[in-house]
């Protein structure tokens, strides 16, 4: 709709809209993505492969920063619960299940967010609700390291890919691209979760609550009981996330509940850009590309990484997203909608 | 240091790697053989010793003409301690063509690999890593591990302690709260008290005394263990905790208070921190200590270029381990002219040569390695420049320490 | 007891000695810096080589440690001129990324010019045996991180809270905006507090030199524990850091008496009831 809008303001000569030349590039990520198998080889598809599933990962955290204006520092937690209820389940055999099993994950992480969440959310906010969440996440890691069953600080390796049994037909996820496809499957369906809950009412009301939490609270919305809501969706995905990415990778360690998980989102989250919801998905594959990009500058990548993080920040003020929009009004002035 | 070139050529190089098809790639030129190991985040200074190894290896079996005429081509990639980094290097490097791998440091990197070697049909060499787990659960033919396994390693250490100080039947133990660092302490225990009960003493051993793992201050437990009353001491800290505690430790004349000071395997790293301010005395295992192996040419010639490119003559044990690593790999590709895994598998099986670390030889059943154990003693010395010295060596054949080959299934 | 007590409050002096800069620099910008651990590291490594093996005695560290917070505070300047000032004016939590790429560069910095080896320094002649207290042995050292944490803090306490530097801290802090009607150069003010930050960093690195082990890795070791500290106390509450600092240490106190079994672990939990007894901190959150 909005894109006609602009059409009428712009004139029927000009061929594309500012959304129409994001759509054809989201149209040939899309696709360049799922043809991932047939163009690298098998390093790259699972680098590709883990940052679609960190995307979807971010993009729930996102929900929860960008739309209910609360901090997590902690996802990491949930994202580990997740990925440990799939190990568990699927190196106990239940590989024909394991939809169910991301179900259950899912759920568990939703259950635990609920937990934090009723608790927390009441008395905590902004960055002591981050430190807050940080802490248990750091308290699962060390509890993790301490239990044996679970494999200690080695973790649980060997993790199966399984094979789906499905009432007419079996899905063999076993190989690379099988699996591979089966992220992306699981990554447009999050996505559009995501997206259909952040555009729809709950995410209406999120953004009035974060606008103006007393005039929010004033025209009858609960505003504790909706960012509680956010809170558990967001585990809820940051789990789902965790539960498919324990076969890919298949071996989960407590280090999946440390520091580093739970700032990935952050960080991809700012790079790509706030507010917006695509933020995240971009950033987290732009980290990915300069990672990639610097793997072989041993003894150096750090300065590297930290110089190109930097000039990225400082030259796309407000993330990638915001500023590629911007440079495009730029470029085409007249054919944008803002 | 850094400049534009660099970038440059590495991204010349990123470009390179992925528009030239794999197929094009696959093993016509040099050797490749791909060395995945930590070289950022905690760890890395093992990595970066693992790295010169290797790379040193990889020099002198390339001057001295290659294996069977060809060149060996080391492709490095950084693991960055994280299961997810290894694997994604390790994917990289078969996906371009690499069928052997050499791959060290933390266990659970190496436990992420594992699973895929035998699909891939990749040869790997497992650098280290002293974990029960890869050997026996997590067992895979395709594997042979270069490490030492606890029982072998410290249950021949507690062995020689109850062998070489028979006066002393009172023991504290201290170690950091990790699960690999409970298991290397146990070991030590039982071997202690397997060979004292073999002897027919009793031997006294104190619940291990526990220090946070990359702790900041370990003094409340350095005074608990120093009023403990034992006459030996067993301390099982890694790294930089290892260090703090010893220097935290001074304070309290640790050193004075027991007879016997036995360190797990930090070996000279803690003299070489600590210097004039070293220990009195304390034993170490070791994997590699080369002034005590003049007689061994492949171990002479590795430490004159450790020396030669570090400008240090104490090099850690792991340059020698994965610089026997490579020296594996090359061995068996020169028994049976093939990189395939199918022909090298057997022919490791049957190798046994001697590399720097002393004799190379593996168990079939499960590619445990079966080679020779080091001990050391040192401490501080007011004659040395360093203000410390080794006061001696103890060499013993690993194998009789063995634990019970039992290859997919845990011990 | 009493010296379980001493060895904690050893503990939790260092980690304020790294907490007080941290707080102060979220107190002017509202940041948490991820840098902040590196730049401690870089004192550290710093102070290692002006003395070497080991400072000649407990003023030459003293000495010392200032210039490496000196250098480190130039260096906090250059990243406010470079980095921080540039991001002026967009969401804040844009600094949170900048700060964490600056650690990346200093950290990687770091092992370019030192390298990866472990390095000691030892406590100055005098500091490096322990004295006796009411009949327990307690090592010298823990004595001076003591004393040097609570000189810290008073020093720090007195500037902020009294002094005319201070009260224009506190009040660019407050409200930049009317600070900068008032005709106060508010960006050189934020320049000097930045700065400040970074120099307590590097002079905590300094102080704590001769009681860790110099690694590539030394900066993750407190910075953790000091986002507690002053998240626990309040942010940008230099009083509540150093209140947080000292409940620490009684809660590593009683885990070590108490539950010898779980080293390190139970700070978290007292963190987390901290957090949900005191919600915005023990003395609450304070623009400086």
């Amino acid at each position: 709709m909005s894109s006609s809008v602009a059409e009428r303001h712009s004139g029927r000569e000009q061929a594309l809209t500012l959304s129409q030349i994001n759509r054809v590039l989201f149209v040939a990520a899309a696709v360049i993505i799922a043809a991932m198998p047939y163009l690298t080889n098998s390093g790259l598809l699972y680098l590709v492969g883990t940052t679609l599933i960190l995307a979807v990962y971010s993009v729930g955290w996102n929900f929860l920063f960008s739309w209910a204006g609360l901090a997590s520092f902690g996802s990491g937690g949930l994202f580990c619960i997740g990925a440990y209820v799939s190990a568990v389940a699927l190196r106990a055999g239940w590989e024909q299940y394991f939809l169910l099993v991301i179900v259950v994950a899912t759920l568990a992480g939703a259950a635990v967010a609920f937990l934090v969440g009723f608790v927390a959310l009441r008395r905590t906010s902004g960055i002591f609700l981050a430190i807050l969440t940080l802490s248990l996440a750091e308290l699962l890691r060390h509890t993790l390291m301490h239990t044996r069953w679970l494999g200690s600080e080695d973790g649980l390796p060997n993790i199966t890919r399984p094979t789906v049994s499905f009432i007419f037909f079996e899905l063999n996820l076993k190989s690379g691209p099988a699996y591979y496809w089966f992220i992306c499957a699981f990554a447009v369906v999050m996505l559009g979760i995501c997206w259909w809950l952040s555009h729809g009412p709950l995410g209406r009301r999120l953004q009035a609550v974060r606008y103006d939490i007393e005039r929010a609270s004033f025209v009858g919305i609960d505003v504790h009981r909706n960012r509680l809501l956010a809170f558990v969706i967001s585990g809820a995905v940051a789990a789902c996330a965790g539960a498919v990415y324990a076969p890919w990778a298949q071996i989960v360690t407590p280090e999946l509940s440390g520091m580093i998980r739970s700032t990935q989102p952050i960080l991809f989250t700012l790079l790509g850009g706030l507010h917006s919801f695509w933020g995240p998905v971009v950033g987290a594959f732009a980290f990915m590309g300069i990672d990639y990009a610097t793997r072989t500058l041993i003894g150096i990548q750090e300065i590297i990484t930290g110089g190109i993080l930097l000039g990225v920040i400082l030259v796309f003020r407000g993330g990638i997203v915001g500023s590629w929009n911007a440079l495009l009004a730029r470029i085409f002035p007249g054919r944008g909608e803002q | 240091m850094l400049n534009r070139r660099h970038i440059l050529l590495g991204s010349a190089a990123t470009v390179g790697a992925l528009s030239v098809p794999a197929v094009l790639r696959a093993q016509s030129g040099p050797i490749r053989i791909g060395l995945i190991t930590t070289l950022s985040g905690p760890g890395q200074v093992y990595g970066q010793y693992i790295k010169d190894g290797a790379e040193l290896s990889v020099a002198r079996i390339n001057s001295e003409g290659g294996v069977n005429g060809q060149q060996i081509e080391l492709v490095v990639r950084d693991d960055k301690n994280s299961p997810d980094s290894a694997l994604a290097a390790y994917r990289e490097l078969t996906g371009s063509g690499i069928k052997l791998i050499a791959q060290g440091t933390f266990t659970a990197n190496v436990l992420a690999t594992l699973p895929l070697l035998k699909d891939d049909g990749v040869t790997s060499l497992v650098v280290g890593s002293s974990a029960l787990s890869v050997t026996h659960e997590n067992f895979t033919p395709n594997m042979f591990r270069l490490g030492y396994s606890a029982p072998m390693c410290f249950g021949g250490y507690g062995h020689l302690m109850a062998e070489r100080f028979p006066e002393i039947n009172k023991w504290a133990l201290v170690r950091s709260d990790v699960q690999a660092l409970a298991d290397i302490t146990n070991y030590f225990a039982s071997g202690l008290v397997k060979k004292a009960e073999a002897d027919g003493r009793k031997l006294e051993l104190q619940e291990p005394i526990l220090v946070p793992y990359n702790g900041a201050d370990f003094r409340n437990q350095i005074s608990q263990v120093s009023n403990s009353g034992a006459d030996g001491l067993f301390n099982c800290l890694q790294g930089a905790d290892a260090i703090s505690y010893y220097k935290q430790a001074r304070s309290f004349q640790l050193d004075k208070r027991f007879k016997l000071l036995c360190d797990s395997a930090n070996e000279l790293t803690v003299a070489k921190a600590l210097g004039k301010n070293m220990l009195e005395s304390t034993w170490s295992w070791t994997a590699w200590y080369p002034q005590a192996m003049k007689d061994n040419p492949s171990s002479d010639a590795l430490h004159k270029a450790y020396t030669e490119l570090r400008n240090d003559p104490y090099p850690n044990w792991y340059v020698g381990v994965s610089h026997d690593c490579i020296a594996t790999i090359a061995e068996g590709i020169k028994a049976t002219q093939s990189i395939e895994a199918a022909d090298l598998i057997p022919a490791i099986e049957n190798l046994s040569f001697q590399g720097a670390t002393g004799n190379v030889t593996f168990r079939k059943e499960d590619h445990a390695f079966a080679g020779d154990l080091t001990y050391i003693r040192f401490g501080r010395s007011d004659t040395t420049e360093t203000g410390w010295e080794v006061f001696e060596t103890v060499h013993m054949a690993g194998a009789e320490f063995l634990e019970p080959a039992t290859p997919g299934q845990k011990l | 007891m009493l010296f379980t007590l001493i060895n904690s409050l050893t503990l939790g002096m260092a980690v304020f000695l790294v907490a007080a800069g941290l707080t102060l620099i979220f107190g002017i910008m509202r940041i948490l810096n991820f840098a902040h651990g590196a730049f401690f590291m870089l004192g550290a490594y710093l102070t290692s080589t002006m003395v070497q093996d080991m400072p000649g005695s407990v003023w030459i560290l003293i000495g010392t440690a200032l210039v490496a917070g000196v250098i480190v505070g130039l260096f906090g300047l250059a990243v406010q001129h470079f980095v921080l000032s540039k991001l002026d004016g967009i969401d804040e939590h844009f600094m949170l990324i900048a700060t964490y790429a600056v650690m990346l560069m200093t950290v990687g910095g770091i092992k370019s010019v030192w390298g990866l080896e472990f390095h000691s320094v030892d406590p100055p002649p005098g500091l490096d045996l322990g004295v006796d207290i009411f009949g327990t042995f307690v090592p010298s050292f823990s004595l001076f991180i003591i004393c040097a944490g609570g000189v810290v803090f008073l020093i720090l306490d007195y500037v902020i809270h009294r002094s005319w530097a201070g009260k224009l801290a506190v009040a660019i802090a407050r409200d930049n905006w009317t600070t900068n009607l008032m005709g106060v150069n508010g960006p050189l003010g934020t320049k000097i507090v930045v700065a400040a930050s970074f120099a307590l960093a590097g002079l905590a690195g300094g102080l704590l030199l001769p009681n860790q082990t110099l690694s590539p890795a030394l900066g993750d070791t407190f910075l953790l524990m000091a986002f507690i500290t002053i998240v626990i106390g309040g942010l940008g509450n230099i009083r509540g850091a150093f209140v947080a600092a000292l409940i620490i240490a009684v809660i590593d106190g009683l885990n070590t008496y108490f539950l010898p079994s779980f080293p390190g672990v139970i700070i978290y939990v007292g963190m987390v009831a901290c957090l949900l007894l005191w919600p915005n901190g023990i003395l609450g959150e304070s623009r400086l």
